[in-house]
């Protein structure tokens, strides 16, 4: 901006630019590769992390996405309701966005079990926040949900972090999930028992495992995660 | 050249203290050769920087922006090379603590921080819950907590918010909590990181005086501030920092006196004393000799155009002339509330009524009114954003909101300003036109690929700014246009604002700040609980005293002594830009370069 | 989703001074998730009709939830409770025909599990609601971290992250109108726009908002100290030895009503979900 009072002074930058906590401290001339090996920030090893830095950032993500979803809920409940029994299979269509937090956690934390707390934190909130229909149960459908999407990166042993990973994320996911839910939710002996799975599979390839990578690479370029797993990658 | 300042009285050198802990006797503050580097970052934003600080004694940090301050504060929290990602090289002994090797676990046996936002700090959601965790963290037995929590709350004069929900209090009153719950550990030392930054101007006061009456009264504490006005009484020592170095260290009016110009040229609000000196007044705010010296100021500054567009030299004008670009009768703005959780039953609920007005093309409203006035749900209601009632009428509006992130949308800052004459239905080639010229316009050449979340606070806001008049809209709408902003950054909001106006807008411009209205507001309307308490032009509200205090508003020094002046006063635009032009000389004309620190 | 100060909670009215208000949350939580997972393989619709009848009782009374909230929230899940029944009782086939509607057969088999499913969902969502009114989250953390051993900081991060539950609606209101508002071609006066589009652009503002809200939370908790060494509670939660017994009294009753069915005859189990 012109300096329309001191135009001989130094060059000036508004005041937040020296917050060590977020805003642009530096030029940052690319974002870091997400896909490179983790490597400790501080060779020296001096670094004391608590590990809350990644827990509080675990319970955010948890009460945001309920949030979302509850305010989805209220959106697209009347349009759930007008499709009758296939309403369920609507169900089935979106069924992934509800698993986005566990690959999200493991993209953003790149640590064993981010995935499966989160997923079961926000089960929580949806639960003790929000007032889940599923009941306590919820925190049972989190805690399958997280350990489906997590098996992916088990598989892999947390070693790789490309689009591949995450498109088996979502497919672990659903397996996993339809297997629970075959019985939770008794589709077992349903009509179109396996066209269900193969759209809930779709749907979590599309909406849990490809989508948390898109959001995690779109908050990366955002400065957010700086101070965390996936923006410490040089 | 290695920058040192050594604060307070001469003490003889300690031996050196090996494996110092918090029982050693030292609660003062011993910084050695620290230098901060972010990852990715250029140049360190702390660099080689030593200080003492000996028991009890108080130290203002101050600098222009980005010269490494909160970074410092950061480093004495223990926070960076931690939970925050920096190399930290040097050594900090807070109360003998090394926390730049312990990190915020052992920094906060001793150390007690109080940070700039408000809402981000404040974890619970109660108040009382908020201190007391400080007290279980610090062991103390159960039966002693809530009396300590009682006085921890009395101390930061918060007592009567004790049984209140976080959710519901004001930026002054969760900075009032939050600094309870720092003293309620008892801390050897305090660290405040601007903590008037994001309050009003009378929470700003408030909390300032408070931690100025802490930082007086024996404990080591180390404030960071770019808001010298608010905080009351001063720290008598004072550190300079420049580009991560220490450019001055030593007793607070002596810096003041040296750095003042370059302080305030540089984004500082310094005291009206300090800014009445650089300016060349010939004695403080008050005395007969500087009233006719400001007289004199507005007189002759006013003989000629203080402040030309600088954006738009010669531009031809953008919109018609004449006419009103928006007219509002009898408006209310209705507000869905849903006071009990998800369960409950929403309710909608007027929370703005009975407003009239009209603004012709050229003009700038102000609008004022304490926290929960409504002012805000106005503009909203203005733009059509709301339920309204009554009549509006307005030509094509356009808002800048008071968080500028929340109205983000691209991935880059070009993105955002090509975002709406995309949308507009503009040729390709007219868009590239529309963002080069704003890049230009708005200063941010250069961050055209930058993700708008990476920028600073001021750049965000120039950004959402820049977004909003790019489609040269006939109503602009501010909210709180310089909320959080340095000096330089309000007085460079302001003039864009004027511009806007002086290119045929109308604009209406929402603001805790009454100078910033004295520069740019041709009338003023004040809002109380959601209905106008009285409106005019703006010098007569802004001299209407009894009208501020019923809604909850207060002036500055320079504000009073204007409005106490007999009448025919000069024109406080006049006045006000006149002295921004003094000082802006001065800076001039009697400043080391930036870059050459004096050795 | 007010929170008092963990102990004041005995003498307040309404939901949070109720006899399940006082209950030991741990043993609350744990009780009623073990109740239910009881119906989780229970397909009959006797059973869970008898345990959603139970749990709104126990809302009413024994939670002193008012009857207004317990009404809206029935409603609420009554929708989800519809869609529930009517996929099932298209989807399914088993037994006899009892109505034919278009091309769809109506079987007294599907009839039965659908209705269960339906009966189950008012029932776990009730108990849901239950949960949701009388217990304080303060509380309800910190007897986890005393009597499930949850470590200090995930309790305190859970409470920061709930804390800014409340910030939410606001935020995301102020988000909508900051995006939507940027759109030249929107009507002023028009509602928020509710795309998928405008609600995920929205929902990453919010992220990103929280994110940074995260880190700041952060580092006010370490800086006050948590995680730091050994901790005092200020306001323990109780646990007794009435606690435990009402729980294992509350399934006991569960169990009875289960094993009524078993005597009965009419429990059904996940094998009518595939007959044949």
């Amino acid at each position: 901006m012109a300096e329309p009072t001191d135009k001989q002074t130094a060059p000036r930058t508004a005041q937040q630019t020296e917050r060590p906590t977020g805003h642009g401290t530096a030029p940052h001339p690319a974002a870091p590769s997400p896909d490179a090996p983790v490597r400790p920030d501080r060779p020296g090893g001096r670094a004391r992390r608590s590990g809350l830095h990644a827990t509080v950032l675990m319970a955010v993500l948890a009460v945001v996405f309920g949030f979302v979803f509850w305010v989805a809920d209220q959106v697209y409940a009347p349009l759930m309701l007008a499709l009758g029994p296939f309403g369920g299979f609507a169900d089935a269509v979106l069924g992934g966005a509800w698993i986005v937090v566990a690959p999200l956690a493991l993209f953003i934390l790149r640590r064993p079990g981010a995935g499966v707390l989160a997923e079961v934190l926000a089960a929580g909130a949806e639960l003790v926040v929000f007032g889940s229909p599923f009941g306590p149960m919820v925190l049972v459908s989190g805690l399958v949900q997280g350990v489906g999407a997590e098996l992916a990166f088990t598989l892999t042993r947390y070693r790789r972090w490309g689009w591949g990973t995450f498109a088996l994320s979502g497919v672990t996911a659903a397996v996993v999930t339809y297997a629970y839910q075959s019985f939770a939710f008794g589709y077992l002996g349903q009509d179109l028992y396996l066209l269900r799975f193969a759209v809930l599979v779709v749907s979590c390839v599309l909406l849990s495992g490809l989508a948390a990578r898109v959001l995690g690479l779109a908050l990366l370029r955002t400065g957010v995660l700086d101070n965390y797993a996936v923006g410490r990658l040089a | 050249m290695t920058a040192h300042g050594t604060v307070g009285t001469a003490e003889p050198e300690e031996p050196a203290t090996a494996g110092v802990d918090a029982g050693h006797d030292d609660a003062g503050l011993d910084v050695t050769g620290l230098t901060v580097a972010y990852p990715r970052a250029a140049r360190p934003a702390l660099d080689d920087v030593s200080a003492r600080v000996p028991p009890g004694e108080a130290l203002l940090v101050v600098g222009l922006s980005g010269s490494g301050k909160s970074t410092l504060l950061g480093a004495l929290a223990g926070v960076l090379g931690h939970t925050l990602d920096a190399q930290v090289h040097g050594t900090a002994l807070v109360a003998g603590v090394d926390v730049t090797a312990g990190g915020p676990l052992d920094a906060a046996r001793v150390a007690a921080l109080v940070q700039q936002d408000p809402i981000a700090q404040t974890c619970l959601d109660t108040v009382r819950a908020e201190v007391e965790l400080v007290l279980e963290n610090h062991a103390v037995p159960a039966a002693r907590i809530p009396a300590a929590a009682a006085e921890a709350l009395a101390d930061a004069h918060a007592a009567g918010l004790a049984d209140r929900r976080t959710a519901e209090l004001s930026g002054g009153e969760l900075q009032r909590v939050a600094l309870a719950a720092a003293l309620a550990g008892r801390p050897r030392v305090l660290l405040a990181d601007e903590p008037t930054a994001m309050l009003d101007p009378r929470a700003a006061r408030e909390v300032g005086a408070l931690v100025g009456h802490v930082a007086a009264g024996g404990t080591t504490t180390v404030v960071v501030e770019h808001r010298l006005d608010t905080l009351a009484p001063l720290p008598a020592r004072t550190l300079v920092l420049s580009d991560g170095r220490v450019l001055a260290c030593g007793p607070t009016p002596d810096v003041l006196a040296e750095h003042g110009a370059r302080l305030a040229a540089g984004g500082c609000w310094v005291p009206t004393r300090t800014l009445l000196a650089t300016a060349g007044a010939p004695g403080p705010l008050g005395t007969p000799a500087t009233d006719d010296w400001l007289r004199d100021l507005a007189d002759r500054r006013g003989t000629q155009p203080e402040t030309p567009d600088p954006y738009r030299p010669g531009a031809r004008r953008r919109r018609p002339d004449g006419g009103f670009a928006l007219h509002a009768r009898g408006l209310r703005v209705r507000r869905t509330r849903r006071a009990g959780g998800p369960w409950s039953r929403a309710r909608r609920v007027d929370v703005v009524h009975g407003v009239d007005l009209s603004l012709p093309r050229g003009r700038v409203l102000g609008v004022v009114g304490a926290n929960g006035s409504g002012k805000s749900t106005l503009l909203r209601g203005l733009a059509g954003l709301e339920p309204t009632g009554g009549s509006v009428r307005a030509g094509r509006t356009a808002l800048a909101v008071q968080h500028p992130e929340q109205g983000f949308l691209c991935r880059t800052v070009a993105d955002e300003l090509a975002y709406g004459p995309r949308r507009a239905g503009l040729a390709d080639t007219d868009v590239e036109a529309a963002v080069a010229a704003a890049l230009r316009r708005f200063g941010l050449d250069g961050l055209a690929d930058r993700s708008p979340y990476r920028l600073s606070g001021g750049q965000q806001r120039r950004l959402s700014l820049a977004a909003a008049v790019g489609g040269d809209p006939d109503v602009v709408l501010a909210d709180e246009p310089t909320f959080g902003l340095d000096r330089a950054g309000t007085l460079d909001t302001a003039a864009i604002l004027r511009a806007e106006a002086d290119d045929g807008a109308g604009v209406v411009v929402v603001s805790h700040d009454l100078e910033l209205l004295g520069r740019v507001a041709d009338h003023v309307l004040v809002l109380h609980d959601g209905r106008p308490l009285g409106t005019g032009p703006a010098e007569d509200v802004l001299a209407d005293g009894e009208l501020l205090d019923a809604a909850g508003l207060e002036r500055g020094p320079l504000l009073e002594r204007w409005a106490g002046w007999p009448r025919p006063r000069p024109s406080l635009r006049r006045l006000l830009t006149g002295l921004d032009a003094a000082v802006a000389a001065a800076a001039r004309s009697g400043l080391p370069d930036r870059t050459g620190a004096p050795a | 989703m007010s929170a008092r100060p963990a102990g004041t909670t005995a003498t307040a009215p309404g939901p949070r001074g109720s006899a399940l208000a006082r209950w030991n949350p741990t043993v609350k939580l744990g009780t009623l998730l073990l109740a239910g997972a009881a119906v989780m393989l229970v397909t009959d619709p006797v059973t869970p009709t008898v345990l959603w009848v139970a749990a709104v009782l126990a809302a009413l009374t024994l939670g002193r939830v008012p009857a207004g909230t317990v009404a809206r929230a029935q409603l609420a899940l009554a929708a989800f409770s519809v869609s529930v029944f009517s996929a099932n009782l298209l989807l399914r086939h088993d037994g006899d025909v009892l109505a034919v509607v278009g091309p769809v057969e109506v079987t007294s088999g599907a009839l039965a599990v659908a209705t269960s499913f339906a009966a189950r969902t008012l029932y776990l969502g009730t108990v849901s609601v239950l949960l949701l009114t009388t217990t304080d989250p303060v509380r309800l953390m910190v007897s986890l971290h005393q009597h499930a051993r949850l470590p200090a900081p995930t309790t305190y991060a859970v409470l920061a992250a709930h804390r800014m539950v409340e910030l939410l609606p606001a935020e995301w209101h102020a988000i909508r109108c900051a995006q939507a508002v940027r759109d030249p071609r929107r009507t002023p006066g028009s509602p928020l726009p509710r795309s998928p589009r405008a609600l995920g652009a929205a929902t990453f503002g919010l992220l990103v908002a929280a994110v940074r809200r995260a880190e700041r939370a952060t580092v006010a908790l370490e800086s006050r100290g948590l995680g730091a060494g050994p901790r005092t509670v200020a306001h323990p939660v109780p646990l007794r030895a009435g606690d435990v017994v009402a729980g294992a009294g509350a399934l006991v009753l569960v169990g009875a009503v289960v094993l009524a069915g078993w005597w009965g005859g009419w429990l059904a189990g996940p094998a009518a979900l595939t007959p044949g």
